[in-house]
């Protein structure tokens, strides 16, 4: 009798669980992003911005290999900001329990970031907003570290749009002098009834005598007022050479438009809605010798700046303003990241703290005990560009260019202004 | 005067230069004539934009909080033929007021007609009607802030101040509107016919008079108010989707103000508000963001003294 000895499969059956063991664990790791989340109201070119600006800073970082391994995954996050702080909360809480997200960034709207910071300290979410200027978003950390040490602001606040302001009050003032003979320059504030505006009025009124020039009075508009006549009816009667006008909602356009219309006899410096290069052709040139405040300009802030405005404007035709900041979060999460070699955040918080990088805005170093990105000329920049004949010219810092006067102004205060 | 710089809400910032020693008068002078100037331009606007939302009230007693989303939809047809097809101006107004008409009386006929006898759903069907013409247009001009050409650019000086060539335009064309209104109510069969219903529906059609049709006739026509508004006002405003919401408060307010159904009402209570408006803007320019609020306050203040409006009816029975 003969016993048949069975072939043994136990060897065959090992290798492959081995192997399809490796292949799954290999699997979910290479599967493995590192998810940022994008805030900002996606149906206008504040949201988009935000989001195409951190588009070309994740494929940078994910041709480059990601951050420590992992590719970086945007989640677009559609907040409706404008309409409703309401609904900015509920997108970020969804995309956080849904999508889980690790960081986010984005959203200009300063009542709707207040909320949302809320729920990302909760969650223990990185949160880099921008470009949201309240100065009271990083207040907050520095008021309740522990709580709010998640958040950094890697863009200007209001605060520093004040000393902007003042700077180029200074310049203009020179100018006024100069070409018009005026010794006594007047500023005129038309400024949204928003939040991030309020330090911005106040402290104009205050610092503006210390570089000789006196506020002539302040309109607080609806951030849904689209007709100013009546206000720069006013101005006008108030002999301001200059408006300064925070407004970061349609006001700003509709302030560039009728100004321009109505020849009043000032220079207006709104914000980043008069910033954009395509600006100019939507309004088929309407806004000559406006001015706004950018976050990136043609001026080389950095070796990073000019290729990133480049590239911005080869992908979507027009070029960055304020909200294109995200490009820099992304490599300010990055570099973080591969600082605390860890995607932990409170290992992250505690790199970024101590992070020095150079992104597009300007050299990039956040105050440790506010979290506020370090602001002005050597730090994060934010200058000041004009439309001058079609060119988005840089007039500040004033190494870059020079203000130029509407020749309805120079016309007007030389023919028929007294100061 | 130096001012103390406070954002609080009532700040009274009165460091104007035209407020100070020997050029106070003449600076008044020019503050008083500024005020009627823009006054006239803001009141003009509210009356375009209130005659036609009290015509259709007071004659089919339809409340259509869609009005102001169609007056909306006229000033993005105006962007979409005038400034990006780079149409002709003529042929863009025609084309944006003829559009809107049209889809207002569409609106009409398929949303308001079925539900005519039920006020309240009325109500209910228009706003839904004013927040579906929202999205589509949020979908296909998205929300950036958009700015139609205007008609005329340039200003003119009118005794020292300034008003934009379309302002006037506008004004002109609403002066001829209103007059063209008045004709139409009072110098002719339809006039008649409409001014009958409106005072009672049930001898109005005892009398011979299709009730029907002169409620669609008049839909039309308020139809039309809304978009010639749109259409004018474009070029001097910035549109956006949300554009229709502020409006129609305020729209709202003049009516109320000026007595539902009636037009002379809605004309004056338009001057009051666009004259609180601007002596806010003027006065209290640290508070301008208040100018729709105080205006407000205006209404509720003089609906206490008399509720029905200035030019309203006590009873139904009474309609004038």
């Amino acid at each position: 009798m003969f016993i048949q000895k069975k072939k043994s499969n136990n060897g065959i059956v090992c290798g492959l669980v081995v192997f399809l063991t490796l292949g799954f664990v290999y699997g979910i790791a290479a599967g493995q992003t590192y998810k940022v989340g994008v805030t900002g109201p996606m149906t206008s070119y504040n949201g988009v911005m935000n989001w195409e600006a951190a588009v070309i800073g994740a494929e940078e970082i994910n041709k480059a290999g990601g951050i420590l391994n992992r590719k970086v995954e945007l989640i677009k996050i559609d907040t409706n900001e404008v309409v409703s702080v309401t609904d900015a909360v509920s997108a970020l809480e969804r995309a956080i329990t849904t999508q889980n997200i690790q960081a986010v960034t984005g959203s200009f709207r300063s009542e709707a970031v207040l909320a949302m910071q809320d729920i990302a300290m909760d969650n223990k979410i990185i949160h880099l907003a921008t470009p949201a200027a309240a100065p009271e978003i990083t207040q907050r950390v520095a008021e309740n570290y522990k709580r709010y040490k998640y958040f950094f602001r890697p863009s200007p606040n209001s605060l520093h749009w004040v000393d902007v302001y003042l700077q180029c009050a200074e310049l203009l003032r020179d100018k006024v002098q100069k070409e018009l003979g005026i010794k006594d320059a007047k500023i005129a504030i038309i400024a949204d009834k928003l939040l991030w505006c309020d330090p911005i009025v106040k402290l104009l009124y205050s610092r503006a005598p210390s570089v000789g020039v006196t506020v002539v009075g302040d309109w607080r508009v609806s951030p849904v007022a689209t007709d100013l006549t009546a206000e720069l009816t006013a101005v006008k009667a108030s002999g301001a050479h200059m408006i300064f006008a925070p407004m970061a909602a349609g006001g700003g356009l509709a302030l560039a438009l009728q100004a321009n219309e109505l020849k009043i006899p000032a220079v207006n410096i709104g914000l980043g809605t008069v910033s954009r290069l395509g600006v100019w052709k939507e309004t088929q040139g309407r806004i000559n010798y406006s001015a706004g405040m950018a976050a990136i300009a043609t001026c080389a802030a950095t070796p990073k700046s000019l290729p990133f405005w480049n590239k911005y404007i080869e992908r979507t035709g027009d070029s960055p303003a304020t909200p294109a900041a995200t490009y820099d979060v992304l490599y300010l999460l990055k570099a973080a990241i591969e600082k605390a070699n860890s995607f932990d955040p409170d290992s992250i918080v505690a790199a970024m703290e101590k992070i020095d990088i150079l992104g597009a805005q300007g050299r990039l170093q956040f105050n440790p005990a506010d979290h506020q990105v370090k602001m002005g000329e050597g730090w994060c920049l934010a200058p000041v560009v004009q439309f001058q004949d079609g060119k988005l010219i840089t007039v500040w810092p004033k190494k870059y260019g020079e203000f130029k006067l509407p020749p309805w102004m120079v016309e007007y205060w030389k023919t028929k202004g007294k100061s | 005067m130096s001012h103390q710089g406070n954002d609080s809400v009532l700040a009274w910032n009165l460091s104007f230069e035209f407020f100070k020693g020997r050029r106070f008068k003449e600076n008044l002078g020019n503050m008083v004539l500024q005020i009627l100037i823009n006054g006239v331009l803001t009141s003009g606007i509210y009356a375009l934009l209130a005659i036609g939302f009290s015509l259709i009230f007071g004659v089919a007693r339809i409340v259509n909080l869609a009005h102001t989303a169609l007056y909306m939809l006229a000033a993005y047809y105006i962007f979409l033929f005038g400034h990006l097809l780079g149409l002709n101006i003529l042929l863009s107004v025609a084309l944006a007021i003829f559009l809107t008409t049209f889809i207002g009386m569409v609106i009409y006929k398929f949303c308001i007609d079925p539900i005519l006898e039920h006020e309240t759903s009325i109500v209910i069907v228009t706003v839904s009607v004013a927040i579906a013409i929202q999205e589509i247009l949020l979908c296909f001009f998205t929300g950036d802030f958009l700015s139609p050409l205007p008609f005329v650019s340039g200003y003119v000086e009118f005794l020292g101040v300034r008003i934009s060539a379309q302002h006037v335009l506008t004004l002109v064309v609403i002066f001829f509107l209103l007059l063209g209104m008045l004709f139409l109510l009072f110098r002719s069969k339809l006039g008649v016919s409409i001014r009958v219903t409106a005072q009672d529906r049930e001898i109005a059609n005892l009398m011979g008079i299709n009730v029907g049709r002169i409620c669609l006739i008049t839909m039309g026509m308020s139809v039309l108010l809304a978009a010639i508004g749109g259409v004018m006002i474009a070029p001097i405003s910035i549109l956006e989707p949300h554009l229709w919401g502020e409006p129609l408060v305020i729209v709202i307010a003049v009516v109320v103000l000026g007595g539902l159904g009636s037009i002379k009402g809605s004309v004056i209570g338009a001057f009051i508000l666009g004259f609180t408006e601007t002596l806010v803007v003027f006065i209290l320019p640290g508070g301008s963001f208040l100018k729709g609020a105080i205006a407000l306050l205006i209404v509720v203040f003089i609906l206490w003294f008399r509720p029905e409006g200035l030019f309203g009816v006590v009873f139904e029975e009474e309609r004038l």
